[in-house]
């Protein structure tokens, strides 16, 4: 099977740096699947699940404000945060959620309300994600 | 001699227990420093992917094309002030906190943005316009939390809010120098070599990507400028608490020998009365 060059890339090192065949990944504008031999290509992540295929295996990811570039037939996820399902904490993720649904109530302000309610997109994305392993 | 035995002996413990704790913030220091330059070098990387694809984005958009990298007559500036917490790290607030102090000079009004305990006291002191304090504990700031310094600012700049953005650390260039810096975050300065043809697909579109990649550029440029201010207080912290111990050392040895003659001179008096006494 053919593969492409994929790295992951976040401000806390380097997450994946191997051969994959297939990523798909949640983007503004909905789910992409990047395949080998993709055309150069740039979309925008807000935050979304990340499936990654190697070796004939799947990992699912949650990944939140970057992007996704192919260059040459590169590909790499620059991302805030990235984390496989294996990785989150889901009793963190939970209690994430709890808080963030507080402050939502709580919100004094737009301002308030929209950062309450972007932790708790990010709360819902982990879980949905960690479920899904 | 003014002094009773007691009083240099207290003062010798005095002296011992304050050199305990310099030596103890000394070590910490130590520790925190290699911490804090592990994680420079691990966020390199992704400045330096974000880095490249901006100058690729940029490559294919046509000059004056973008909001961020319009140049406006200097008026309202946006400070980005990196410091500590805590004192007693020689000059490392100071020398930051002076740099920024002489730049607001040129400007005719300018927004703090406080990063660090020490850099927000200074300037709500001085009755300066603070953008925000809910980042003012600069251990515990992250990533997201620079993600949502970088986007007001962006923000802003975009609206006319600001006409320049300035970013004020301190530069870790090895043990013994740290130097305050500033750069200039915005209007956005590129560095061409975006020798990309102009066949890469955007979703949505290239300039939609700019002005959401740029927001991740600047909170990676605060967050790399804050990895650095944080290893070179921890350096600077080092070099004041040893500085301090040698000193705390040199006191000690001093009151010592300023004690032991005291003593010695005690006793021969005791002697001489009993020698006196005999003899009579």
């Amino acid at each position: 099977m053919k593969t492409f060059e994929l790295k992951i890339i976040t401000p806390d090192g380097m997450m994946y740096d191997a051969e994959a065949e297939s990523i798909l990944v949640r983007t503004t504008l909905g789910d992409v699947t990047i395949l080998p031999s993709h055309a150069d290509y740039l979309a925008l992540i807000e935050y979304g699940h990340v499936k990654i295929k190697s070796d004939g295996k799947e990992r699912f990811a949650a990944a939140t404000n970057g992007f996704l570039s192919v260059s040459g037939g590169k590909v790499r996820v620059v991302a805030t945060t990235f984390e496989f399902a294996d990785e989150i904490d889901k009793d963190r993720a939970e209690r994430a959620k709890r808080e963030a649904e507080e402050r939502r109530d709580r919100a004094k302000s737009d301002a308030e309300l929209r950062v309450a309610e972007m932790k708790l997109k990010r709360a819902l994305l982990r879980l949905d994600v960690s479920n899904r392993m | 001699m003014a002094f009773s035995m007691k009083d240099i002996k207290n003062r010798i413990k005095s002296v011992e227990n304050t050199r305990q704790i310099t030596k103890a913030m000394e070590l910490v220091a130590v520790s925190k420093l290699r911490r804090a330059r592990e994680t420079v070098e691990k966020t390199r990387p992704y400045f330096e992917a974000l880095e490249q694809t901006i100058s690729e984005i940029e490559g294919t958009l046509r000059e004056g094309t973008t909001v961020f990298s319009e140049k406006r007559e200097k008026k309202k500036a946006c400070f980005v002030v990196i410091g500590g917490d805590r004192g007693l790290a020689g000059g490392y607030n100071q020398n930051v906190l002076k740099m920024a102090e002489e730049k607001a000079a040129e400007f005719e009004e300018v927004t703090v943005m406080p990063v660090g305990r020490k850099i927000e006291e200074f300037f709500s002191r001085r009755g300066y316009n603070l953008m925000s304090t809910k980042y003012i504990v600069a251990e515990s700031v992250n990533i997201p939390d620079c993600l949502d310094i970088a986007k007001p600012i962006c923000e802003g700049f975009a609206d006319g809010k600001y006409d320049e953005v300035i970013l004020f650390y301190t530069d870790f260039t090895s043990l013994m120098t740290q130097k305050a810096e500033s750069q200039s975050v915005l209007p956005f300065e590129t560095k061409g070599g975006g020798a990309k043809s102009g066949l890469t697909i955007y979703e949505p579109s290239a300039s939609a990507a700019l002005r959401s990649i740029v927001p991740l550029y600047i909170s990676g440029m605060i967050y790399g400028a804050l990895c650095e201010s944080r290893a070179s207080e921890y350096a600077a912290r080092q070099t004041a608490m040893n500085s301090a111990n040698k000193n705390a050392d040199e006191m000690i040895s001093d009151l010592q020998l300023k004690y032991n003659r005291v003593r010695q001179t005690a006793i021969t008096q005791e002697i001489t009365e009993i020698v006196a006494g005999a003899q009579e």
